[in-house]
Parts: C-alpha cells; structure tokens; sequence
C-alpha cells in the first residue's frame, strides 16, 4: 500500500527543469532507494517530500504529491504540519548546539510537551531505535559536538525519530561517514522499515542493493525505471538502467 | 621623576636592547653566511641549474627575515602592555600606598587637603554603563534578527550600511546630540513621565527632570554601542550553518521556532563576545558622557540625577591634576580600575561562554 504518491511531478529552478514528469509510489514499511549520477534530481526529489525545498528561491513545482491522499502542496496542509509526518535526516550530520538529550527532545518540545517524564522516555526509545542509547545513556547532557561523526548521524536519525514521523527520508545519510559507521545505519534502516515508510537518496549502488526493496533510477531530472532492487540489480528492462549499474558511467 | 618602579621598567628596557642585539647578531651570520662571493660569480660557475637553488636560499632566507618581523611586531604588543600597565602602577603608586582599600568606598574627594575616594565616580560609571548596556543589548539583538532572517534584500543592505556608519560617527558628534535632543526630551517628557508612573511606587525613578544624568549619558552611549553589537550578531547569524537551519525545520518547526532555539543558542557566543566589547566600550566612552552626565561626584540616588564617571572626570581635571602627584596617583589609580574591570568582565565572560556551552565552542560561530 502507498504511504506517498506523487504524480506527474515536474520542479523548477527558475526556468530551468530540475525534475520532470515523475511519477511514482512510495510503499509503506519498506525501503525506496534513489539512485542515479550527480546532478539527476534525486535529492531535489526527495526534498520536494516534505517541501524543504520551500526555502530555495525562485523553486517551483507542477504536478502533485500526495501523503495519505492529501495534497501537500495545497492548502489543506502545512508545510511544519507535513514536516512533522515526513522526517528527515540529512547527508552531514547535523546536531544543533544543545546536549544530545535536548537535540532529540527538541522537536517534540516544539509541539509543546513539557512533560521531563514523557520526554525522557521518547528520548530514550528514540536514542534506543536509532541503535545510539548504551552508548550515550551516560552522558546525556554533555554536547552533541562531543560525540563522533558516526554518533552524531544517528542522534540526528533519533532526533527525526523522536516526533515520530510516518515517512523518513534519508539524502545520503552514510555518505560522509566510515565504514563501520556505514553498516551500523544500513542495519538501523533494515529495523525502521518495519515501522516507517523510508526513502534514500544513495551515491553508492552496494549501498542500495543492501538497503532497499526498491529502487527508483533517476537520470537528468527523468525517473528511467523504477522496481524491485533484486529485479533492478539483475534484470533492468532500460538500457541506460544497466549502462548506470555495470558502472558504464555515472 | 623619582618613581620608585622606573629603575625596573629601566632594567626592562636594557634587557630587551641585549635581547635585540643578539638577534641583529644572529641576522649578520646569517646573511654573511649565504653571501660569500658574488652573486653573478657563482651563477657562472654553478651553471644554470643552481640558479633555482640560490632562489631557494634566498627564499628561506627571507622567510627566516619574515619570521623575525612577526615575532618583533608580537613582543611591540607585549612589549606595549607591560609599559603601559607599569606606568600606570607606579604613577598610581603613591594614591594606593596612602588609601588602599578605602579608596574604593570612600566617596571623599578633596584635592586641596589631598584626600581622596573613588566611590562616586565608581558608582557613576556603572549607572552609564548599565543603563546603556540595558537598552542596547535587546534592540542590538532584535536589530541583528531582523537583518539576518526577516528584512528583504534590499532593506538589509540599507538598514546594514547605515549601521556601519553610526559606528563610525565620533562620540563628541553623540554627545552634542544628547544635548541637543535627549536632554529637551528627557527634561520635558521622559522624566517627569517615569517620575508620575514608576516613581509612584519606586523612589527609584522620582527624581528631579534635570534632562542631564546618568539616564541621558546611559541612553546615548547606549545609541553609541547598539551598531557594536548589532554587527557582531549580525554576522554570527549569518553564518550560522544552513544545515542546522534545515534540521529544524525538517522536524516541523516554524520560523520563530528556529530563530530563537536554534540560531540564537549557536551564536550566544558571539553575543557573549560583542556584549563584552560593548561593555568596553561603554565603560571607557568620555566625550558623550562627559557632555551629558552631569559631572557632579555625587552618588546618584534615582535614575534622573546626575552624576560623574570615571573617564569624564580624568577627560575635565586630569591636566592640572599632573601637577600634583598624589592628585595625579588617584586619577590614574581610578584608571587602572576601569582596566581591572575589564579584564574581569572579560574572564568572566569566557567562563560564562563554556559554561554555557557545556566546556565546547566546538562548531559554535562567533569569538568570545
């Protein structure tokens, strides 16, 4: 069953066509994995999602993107509202200047629960989701800075977690880390698929053949093909598809 | 001059003439070194490739030269503070000696008989400075918000310009101002206004509307180090990272949400870092001051009264107080405090700063 649709999806920069006729379905409790070269529109794609793109000036969009079968780019949305359903983690860590119990209690202080008891049970199932909690349970209140990059990536997932989103968008979020830091996320999606609708934008087609039930290949602002990762991997039915993932460029 | 330090300060100064000469030593075996022979001759006869490794020399040679200039415009400042800091010490020597600690609550002030007590310049001084670090620190901040996030383009760019030229308009420009404005609007509407309302219940603010006091004085160094603080903040909101921006957005928080949990707490240090400097500035500034204050070495008992501070007072007497020494030694010795203050304002708010930042300015923006 679809979480999100999006149909005949078109965005701009200015004049020009950063993503054109996209038309695809976003499954629950699964993973979709974005693949395609750089500058193909995939992490534009994944901002349009929960409309981070918003803040870039002179974006605009045609077409739309539905989650639960509501417009999210009409009126009968907010955009803090869909925010708060479809969660996102970025490429670089990206803690705020707090302790790491405030860095994940801060979206859910922003929706006004003041509770210390409630918080702190959401900021304990949070950290414990995002696989973080036996290494930090001691020292929640010391900086986030404090923790190293692999740690910060995922109390940055906790923190996206804590307000309990529908769909979590992933824009590379193992990119800019080791390689055991690398495995340690890809088993954290493996165990939130099974609570969320989850989409991520990955340079790295390993990456994606791991992670994902399906994939979706962007090339040059078009979707080319979208299915099941094994299918994709081994049997795509486009040309350029198999040209991308026999690493023929890209 | 028979102060009793100068033999030191001597003695400091002849250390660092041998000091100085040991290295003009040092340079003269350095340059004889690499110039034995002349430059062409040696060109003939190394050939042609050797031409880039005397290059090379006299590079290393001139990055060693370089490395001096550096290391002697470091000791200048060094050098510079300690003499400063020396004179002050013992020209204030014999007033520290006579009063000690008095000096700081006596609030006598008597040239002729030679006694002397800082309390009502001390005082003074802290009334201006709190009172314009009170009203510029929010509308600083406020201003510094706006500018980053809420004004268009073009506003920004004007309202910004405007505010670096503010900076740069000389305080007795300020002063003149507040004669000229603040004090008719302090006499005639303020003041009587704070008296009627606030001065009903606090005999704080029931004073007499004289227009000149420490509230003219506080209000127009106020106007004076709003650009200060405004700017430094200004430019740490700007920089502040747009990921973590979008982090917060990303988890459904509205604009004003981000501004003041999210970019607010990653610049405090810059905050922190222009507040002090404000407070420098205000502690220090004479001719505005001097021009609206009042000048009279009373402690003042209400907002409106007047009053004299520290830098105002040696700005009026301090050319015929020279005569005297022991004059001279409780002026410089009020001086001195001032630096003191500072100072301890400063470490203070550096100790604030990692405090508030759990002991990291990891990743934060703005110098303390």
């Amino acid at each position: 069953m679809a979480r999100m649709s999006v149909a005949s999806f078109y965005a701009y920069y200015g004049e020009n066509a950063a993503l054109r006729d996209i038309s695809l379905e976003i499954p629950d409790r699964q993973v979709l994995a974005l693949i395609g070269p750089s500058g193909c529109g995939k992490t534009t794609f994944l901002r349009s999602l929960n409309r981070m793109n918003d803040f870039v000036k002179e974006f605009s969009i045609e077409g739309q993107v539905t989650l639960d079968g509501v417009d999210i780019y009409s009126s009968e949305m907010h955009p803090v509202m869909l925010r708060r359903r479809v969660g996102m983690v970025f490429q670089k860590p990206n803690p705020f200047h707090k302790s790491i119990f405030e860095n994940v209690a801060y979206g859910l202080r922003i929706q006004g629960i003041r509770s210390r008891s409630i918080l702190s049970d959401m900021v304990e199932k949070s950290l414990r989701a995002a696989a973080l909690w036996d290494e930090v349970k001691e020292r929640l209140d010391s900086s986030a800075f404090s923790l190293s990059g692999g740690q910060q990536q995922r109390l940055c997932i906790a923190r996206a977690l804590a307000v309990e989103p529908e769909v979590i968008l992933l824009d590379e979020p193992a990119s800019a880390l080791d390689p055991i830091s690398t495995s340690r996320i890809e088993e954290l999606i493996q165990d939130l698929k099974t609570q969320y609708a989850i989409v991520i934008v990955t340079h790295n087609m390993q990456q994606a053949a791991r992670v994902s039930d399906q994939t979706a290949f962007f090339l040059s602002g078009e979707l080319v093909e979208m299915g099941e990762t094994s299918r994709i991997f081994t049997n795509p039915s486009d040309v350029r598809t198999e040209d991308y993932i026999t690493g023929r460029f890209g | 001059m028979g102060f009793p330090g100068l033999r030191v300060l001597m003695a400091g100064f002849s250390a660092s003439g041998q000091f100085l000469k040991g290295v003009r030593v040092k340079s003269e075996e350095m340059v004889s070194g690499v110039e034995s022979g002349e430059p062409e001759k040696l060109l003939q006869r190394r050939g042609p490739l050797d031409k880039r490794a005397i290059g090379k020399e006299s590079s290393i040679q001139s990055d060693r030269f370089f490395g001096w200039g550096l290391k002697g415009g470091g000791l200048f400042i060094l050098a510079l503070f300690s003499v400063v800091l020396l004179v002050c010490v013992v020209t204030a020597w014999p007033s520290i000696r006579k009063f000690g600690f008095s000096f700081l609550w006596s609030q006598a002030w008597n040239p002729s008989r030679g006694i002397f007590g800082g309390l009502a310049y001390l005082v003074g001084t802290f009334w201006v400075t709190g009172i314009a670090l009170l009203i510029s620190i929010p509308v600083a901040i406020f201003s510094a918000l706006f500018l980053s996030d809420y004004a268009p383009k073009w506003m920004s760019g004007i309202v910004s310009t405007l505010m670096e030229m503010l900076a740069g308009i000389p305080s007795i420009v300020f002063g003149a101002f507040g004669i000229t404005f603040m004090v008719p609007l302090l006499r005639d509407h303020l003041e009587p206004f704070l008296a009627n309302t606030l001065g009903k219940r606090w005999d704080f603010f029931n004073g007499d509307a004289l227009g000149y006091g420490v509230l003219a004085a506080g209000i127009v160094v106020g106007f004076m180090i709003v650009p200060l603080v405004a700017t430094v903040t200004r430019d740490s909101l700007l920089m502040v990272p747009q990921e973590m921006v979008e982090a917060s957005y990303a988890l459904g928080a509205t604009k004003a949400e981000t501004l003041f949990f999210v970019k607010l707490k990653a610049v405090i240090p810059g905050i922190v870092g222009s507040v002090i400097l404000g407070f420098g500035r205000a502690v220090g500034e004479t001719m505005a001051v001097l021009l609206l204050v009042g000048n009279q070495a009373s402690i003042p008992q209400t907002i409106q009264d007047v009053g004299y501070t520290i830098s105002s007072l040696l700005a009026n007497t301090f050319t015929y107080a020279v005569i005297d020494p022991l004059y001279a030694a409780a002026e410089v010795e009020l001086g001195l405090i001032l630096l003191l203050i500072t100072l301890v304002v400063n470490t203070l708010g550096r100790e604030l700063l990692m405090r508030l930042m759990g002991g990291r300015l990891a990743g934060s923006v703005g110098g303390g």
